[in-house]
């Protein structure tokens, strides 16, 4: 079965549609937990801060701001309290990409899917002002671009996230544990994958899950996997690091093989579930502005 | 089914279905195909190997299609023959048709090379097995092999093979069995069949007679037999192979010659022509008189009414109207002849196509009177168309001057009439005695009677057609104590009157009164009796009482001496008769239709036409429906096609057809 067919058919489209981005316009990003920022944005924090959301009152201690104290409360009582607000903060919206080589599969294309949906979470963070990073990973973190925020730089990461290369193997483990060390912030965490991956996920799972982050798993299996169209004595070869498989496709195979995937998703399904990881399957086939615009407001990543 | 070519089989199976099974262990080239990741395919593909170490081959239909093909060659290279004789008696006869019909010419060959083809196809299915694997895997165990007997039937049944197992020697005998003109009788054949199927009723030893295990019976015939149901089959199944389609046939059914009594140099000849066809045909029927071409008359004869399948012989298939002919001829003719009546139209069967007749030459008798003076005699002798009849008193007669009254012991004359007259001896001839009784030692002499009337006559026998001896009263006559082989043809109130007696080369017609003793030559019948005695003495008595037909015995006098006679046979050959003490030779292998004649017979007696004449023979349309013997329908049998039933055939063609189908799943890439 020619392989070509299967390769980008749609490279030349932008990644997101004009009137993709207006729908978009509406949503943010959710996170289940609040995290504390690192600047102000648009999001209420635990801290109290210097919103115009009022919170409570305290005692002024010296030293506090004196802009702060309510004067309205003094000349009645004469005492000195200090008005707290609710803080508004930014939220660290982190994307990781899958972008070994098997992603570079599939009719609709798996790389492409992913990008868009990356693209379209990284829209909705900046016109937000989250703070987006995007990072794009095969054996290891190979692109980044982080902390990126404000609605001017979504051409940017547009353009960041059509130039990253499709390719290398892929090693969720090393990428996971290596990202756990690097990144020191809070916040969402989308990582999009195939998780079709020899060193497993579950180490890589955990490694991020360390680091009491708000996890969202999200994979993208082309049609061609989930329904494979193959027959005869063949010799598979593995996109990534080569290794051939013999098989002689046989009914019995192809429903074993269907049956290993069903079991592999809804054991990854489990175990993401089990440790509070909310977990996507998605065909390519699914249009991916329904997943944004539906299936991720359903999961709670958007409102 | 068996098999004559199992351990080439075997040995083609052994070499290439191993090299089929390492082909696809080992050289299966396996196309290269390009994956995301090979993660769950080597996982599927342990999973099911741990299943079952022989998956792989199971679940390939494309190795189990190819297996499959390749057993059906193999099994075509074993040369599977279907025993369609299906030997399981262990005792098998054939009933091989040789009859006229059988005679009939198919599109290949005759209906009797047919039937000699089918028992040798059979007879070579026989005991195949034996040679074949079966007796490898019992390690040449006895078996109880077939045993086959042939019989040959047309009028007459004949052994072709005893019982026996030799295929080859069964199947030269086939080949040796000759066509023959006869008609077809079964009832023989299946008699002989039975008494060779008969266990012995006594065997040297004491072991005891197995019991007669029901043998099979195959008839081989194209279905022309008479008398079906008064045939019995005592033991055993008889099943039937039919032989012969063809129906186109136009046959001479009967040929008859009469010389005029008053006028002999003519000839008059009556023929029937039949058409047995299903089409309107016209013909020329020609006569032939030693060879040559005498006359040629056209006839045209309509197609049957009804498809001829009479039920019996006996219910003589009605004549048509206008399906048969009846001819007459007349030709002058002043010589002996052998006349030939041929049919100049081609058909399927030629037998009777040809009738022959031999013409006895015209003769005007010559009869001698021995009396004293009789005028009733002479004025009747005058009446009737004699050559000479002079008239010699006994003393004359006894003298026998010059020999003149006989020679050799042979009378000269054709009749010698003795009128009172018992002469002292008589020589060999024809005589007629009146009111005495001739010198012969069986012969005793008559009683003295008088006065008595006829009480019975033979109304039937020629001596006595149209002879009225109602009013006929005997003043004087003999009663006569005739011996017990005389045929008493009139009776008086006290014995014979007349009797025919024959012993020894004489003829004698003995009447017990003189005719001027009675009333009886004032009555219209004496001319009439003197008219029918000459007649019958002089030459009607040893006319054949008919046609002569196929299987009939001939009988040739010779004369006095000759101790052998050399007969030519229809179809050219000769053999030698012997004579034997009685001055006469016979010949009974008259199996084919045609002229007999032997070399230095007697003159007028050495020769025999043996003609078919036979509506049922000449019938060749096969009967429709089955066969009924015994007034049950009898099984019938397919014929062999080819001389040994091989169906590889079939396996060839299955595979191949396998071959296609395993190209469409291979093509279609859906593995079941």
């Amino acid at each position: 079965m020619a392989t070509a067919p299967l390769r980008k058919p749609d490279a030349d489209e932008p990644l997101l549609a004009p009137e993709f981005l207006l729908k978009l316009e509406q949503l943010e990003i959710l996170s289940r937990k609040i995290f504390i920022g690192r600047m102000k944005g648009e999001r209420r924090s635990k801290k109290r801060g210097e919103s115009v959301e009022f919170a409570d009152y305290r005692n002024y201690v010296v030293g506090d701001d004196l802009r702060f104290l309510d004067w309205n409360i003094y000349a009645r009582l004469e005492r000195l309290l200090l008005k707290l607000f609710l803080e508004e903060e930014d939220l660290n919206v982190t994307l990781l990409l899958d972008t070994s080589r098997s992603m570079d599969w599939g009719n609709p294309h798996k790389g492409l899917y992913i990008k868009r949906v990356a693209a379209a979470l990284a829209y909705i963070g900046l016109i937000n002002y989250d703070r987006v990073s995007v990072y794009a990973y095969s054996d290891a973190l190979t692109h980044e671009m982080r902390g990126v925020r404000g609605r001017r730089l979504v051409s940017q990461v547009i353009r960041f996230l059509e130039n990253v290369p499709l390719k290398g193997p892929s090693n969720f483990t090393a990428v996971a544990k290596r990202f756990a060390v690097r990144f020191t912030g809070k916040g969402v965490v989308v990582v999009l994958s195939d998780f079709m991956d020899k060193s497993g996920y579950a180490d890589g799972l955990r490694y991020l899950l360390s680091r009491d982050l708000d996890l969202y798993a999200i994979q993208v299996l082309s049609p061609e996997e989930i329904e494979p169209g193959l027959a005869g004595d063949l010799k598979l070869k593995d996109v990534e690091d080569g290794d051939l498989a013999e098989v002689t496709i046989s009914k019995p195979l192809l429903d074993r093989y269907k049956a290993n995937l069903q079991a592999y998703c809804a054991e990854l399904r489990d175990h993401c579930t089990r440790r509070g990881i909310t977990y996507l399957f998605t065909n390519t086939r699914v249009p991916f502005d329904t997943l944004v615009l539906a299936y991720l407001r359903q999961r709670g990543l958007l409102r | 089914m068996s098999f004559l070519n199992p351990y080439f089989a075997a040995a083609v199976a052994a070499i290439v279905i191993p090299a089929l099974l390492i082909l696809y262990f080992l050289k299966l080239r396996r196309r290269e195909e390009v994956v995301p990741s090979t993660l769950l395919w080597r996982r599927a593909v342990q999973d099911l190997q741990v299943n079952a170490p022989f998956q792989r081959l199971r679940k390939s239909l494309l190795l189990f299609l190819q297996l499959t093909v390749i057993g059906l060659a193999v099994f075509a290279l074993a040369r599977p023959i279907i025993q369609s004789s299906a030997t399981e008696a262990d005792r098998l006869v054939l009933l091989i048709d040789q009859s006229a019909s059988m005679n009939a010419r198919e599109a290949d060959g005759t209906r009797l090379e047919q039937a000699k083809q089918q028992a040798v196809r059979l007879v070579r299915t026989l005991n195949r097995r034996n040679a074949g694997w079966r007796s490898f895997l019992t390690f040449g165990a006895a078996e109880t092999r077939t045993q086959a007997l042939v019989i040959a039937f047309a009028e007459r049944a004949r052994i072709i093979s005893p019982f026996t197992t030799n295929t080859a020697d069964l199947v030269s005998l086939i080949e040796q069995i000759e066509p023959t003109d006869g008609p077809t009788d079964l009832r023989e054949a299946l008699e002989l069949a039975e008494a060779y199927m008969a266990p012995p009723a006594m065997t040297t030893d004491k072991t005891p007679v197995p019991a007669a295990s029901g043998a099979r019976l195959i008839l081989i015939s194209d279905g022309r037999i008479a008398h079906l149901d008064d045939v019995v089959l005592k033991s055993g199944t008889l099943e039937f192979l039919r032989i012969g389609a063809t129906d186109d046939n136009v046959g001479i059914t009967a040929l008859r010659t009469q010389r005029s009594y008053e006028r002999p140099e003519q000839l008059s000849v009556f023929l029937t022509v039949r058409n047995f066809g299903p089409a309107p045909v016209e013909t020329d029927v020609s006569l032939y008189v030693d060879g040559t071409l005498a006359m040629v008359r056209a006839v045209r004869l309509a197609a049957p009414a009804a498809p001829s399948a009479a039920p019996a012989r006996d219910a003589e298939p009605p004549a048509e109207e206008g399906s048969s002919a009846s001819l007459s001829f007349d030709l002058p003719l002043n010589k002996a002849a052998v006349l030939e009546a041929r049919l100049s139209r081609e058909d399927r069967l030629a037998v009777d196509n040809r009738a022959w007749a031999v013409i006895p030459p015209p003769r005007k008798l010559r009869v001698l009177t021995v009396t004293e003076k009789n005028y009733f005699l002479d004025s009747v002798l005058r009446g009737l168309p004699l050559e000479e009849f002079p008239f010699a008193t006994p003393a004359q007669y006894e003298a026998n001057t010059g020999q003149a009254y006989e020679a050799d012991g042979t009378s000269r004359f054709d009749v010698v009439i003795f009128d009172k007259v018992r002469p002292a001896k008589l020589p060999a001839g024809n005589f007629l005695f009146l009111g005495a009784t001739p010198p012969l030692a069986g012969f005793p002499e008559g009683q003295a009677d008088e006065n008595f009337a006829l009480i019975w006559w033979e109304e039937t026998h020629p001596l006595l057609r149209h002879v009225a001896l109602d009013s006929v009263v005997v003043a004087k006559g003999l009663s006569l104590p005739v011996p017990k082989e005389a045929e008493v043809l009139i009776e008086g109130p006290r014995g014979p009157v007349l009797a025919r007696y024959a012993a020894e080369g004489r003829h004698c017609l003995v009447l017990g009164f003189a005719v001027e003793n009675s009333n009886w030559w004032s009555k219209p019948s004496f001319p009439v009796f003197m008219y029918n005695a000459i007649r019958y003495l002089g030459g009607g008595a040893e006319v054949a009482d008919g046609p002569l037909r196929p299987g009939e015995t001939l009988r040739f006098p010779a004369p006095a001496g000759v101790e052998s006679l050399t007969l030519t046979r229809p179809d050219a050959r000769t053999e030698k008769l012997r004579v034997d003490a009685s001055g006469t030779a016979y010949y009974g292998n008259t199996d084919r239709a045609g002229v007999y004649a032997v070399d230095g017979g007697l003159p007028g007696r050495d020769q025999f036409a043996v003609n078919l004449e036979d509506d049922w023979e000449s019938d060749i349309a096969p009967p429709p429906g089955p066969l009924t013997v015994d007034r049950r329908p009898v099984a019938e049998l397919n014929a062999i096609r080819t001389a040994t039933p091989e169906v590889w055939r079939w396996f060839v063609g299955a595979a191949l057809a396998l071959v296609l189908f395993e190209w469409w799943v291979y093509n279609r890439r859906v593995m079941l």
